[in-house]
């Protein structure tokens, strides 16, 4: 059999993966990083809120987005199981957000 | 929800470097930690803590999976068969944990760093690794170099549907807690799936930021989320689990579970009595 089986694919969807997380990360720290030192040299300044949600969001959407990415390769290897499966995360993401919208609505 | 200070921001950065350290030289996310010390010694809501511990599960996850790719230690199609399970238990988890009374929350969260106690005391050594390089991984097993042995090994999954079962508890244990989970998947994993222990330990790292996002939006979504501590946490818990991979190597690992096994169990029985009042 060849040793090498399912790594090869798996080795592109990894690359991918792994740019996807770094960036998230870096724009959900720098975000963070610089909306905190804002928020606490000058207060709740209006650009230090929006610096801080902007940070928190970046990082719950770098997950989703590492999903997301996972559906696409999955589905131009034609691999039909996984593409479906990850498809199934994502719904499930996003029912949390709209459970969080529909909590938000009634608070 | 509390008012924020510098002074509140830079315990919690610090608090943050400490659990995010120790949590990497454990191999779990910091949440362990972070939950009890915001819970019971700054006295936020619990809500309130474990929403900000599970924006530091995701960071801490993001960050360390980003590292490790390319290693072929994250078993992505296991890791992702199996999200589908604890993300499922994670969104059940965040929608039941705004119904459940906090003295609930503290007496289950005292439950479980008991058992993570135990855990860590009997950690089982069992290497699941196969030498020969010709052996099948099938679908979902895999293959990666090991430097303990310093070749290719082989590990093929068994009893899948255990593997979805802890998943999804621990999924649910995640948004209840404000925790990653990996304290409940890594060893089982483990003891009955097969899996070595690193790449078991790499595949729940990797899997932990989709379990804390559906947990964590739902949070967000409730204005449960203090934005300036959690970014604070997050910072923290990042500086700490890098100091902690760094020196990681050069900490005796056997006393350092004993050590913090003590610890849990302390943290557990305070939580506890605090819940039974």
């Amino acid at each position: 059999m060849n040793p090498d089986r399912g790594n090869a694919p798996a080795t592109s969807l990894e690359r991918v993966i792994g740019v996807v997380l770094r960036a998230g990360v870096m724009a959900s720290s720098a975000c963070l990083a610089v909306g905190l030192l804002l928020a606490l040299l000058m207060g709740d300044s209006g650009l230090a809120g929006i610096l801080l949600h902007a940070g928190i969001i970046v990082l719950l959407a770098t997950p989703v987005a590492r999903v997301i990415v996972s559906i696409v390769q999955y589905a131009s290897q034609r691999d039909w199981a996984f593409t479906a499966l990850t498809a199934i995360v994502l719904l499930e993401l996003m029912a949390s957000a709209v459970a969080a919208l529909l909590f938000n609505r009634r608070v | 929800m509390p008012v924020v200070t510098a002074t509140l921001a830079l315990i919690i950065f610090v608090v943050g470097v400490a659990s995010g350290s120790l949590g990497a030289l454990l191999g779990l996310g910091g949440g362990v930690f972070l939950v009890p010390f915001l819970n019971l010694v700054l006295g936020f809501p619990f809500s309130v803590a474990a929403a900000i511990s599970l924006t530091t599960v995701i960071a801490t996850s993001s960050s360390v999976s980003a590292n490790r790719t390319g290693q072929q230690l994250i078993n992505m199609k296991l890791g992702m068969l199996l999200e589908v399970a604890t993300a499922a238990g994670s969104f059940l988890g965040g929608v039941t944990a705004q119904l459940i009374a906090q003295s609930v929350l503290q007496r289950l969260f005292g439950i479980v760093a008991a058992i993570v106690a135990l855990i860590m005391l009997t950690r089982l050594k069992r290497r699941n690794v196969i030498l020969d390089p010709s052996v099948d991984p099938g679908v979902l097993g895999g293959r990666y170099y090991e430097q303990e042995s310093g070749a290719v090994v082989t590990y093929r999954v068994k009893r899948l549907p255990v593997a979805v079962a802890a998943s999804f508890i621990a999924g649910n244990v995640s948004s209840l807690l404000g925790i990653g989970g990996g304290i409940i998947k890594v060893p089982v994993l483990n003891a009955w799936c097969g899996v070595p222990l690193r790449a078991a330990a790499a595949t729940s790292a990797f899997m932990i930021g989709v379990t804390a996002t559906a947990g964590a939006t739902i949070y967000y979504g409730r204005g449960q989320l203090e934005p300036t501590l959690a970014a604070t946490a997050v910072l923290g818990v990042q500086l700490g689990s890098w100091a902690g991979m760094r020196f990681g190597a050069a900490a005796s690992a056997k006393w350092l579970k004993i050590l913090m096994a003590g610890l849990l169990f302390i943290l557990a029985a305070v939580m506890f009595m605090r819940g039974g009042r």
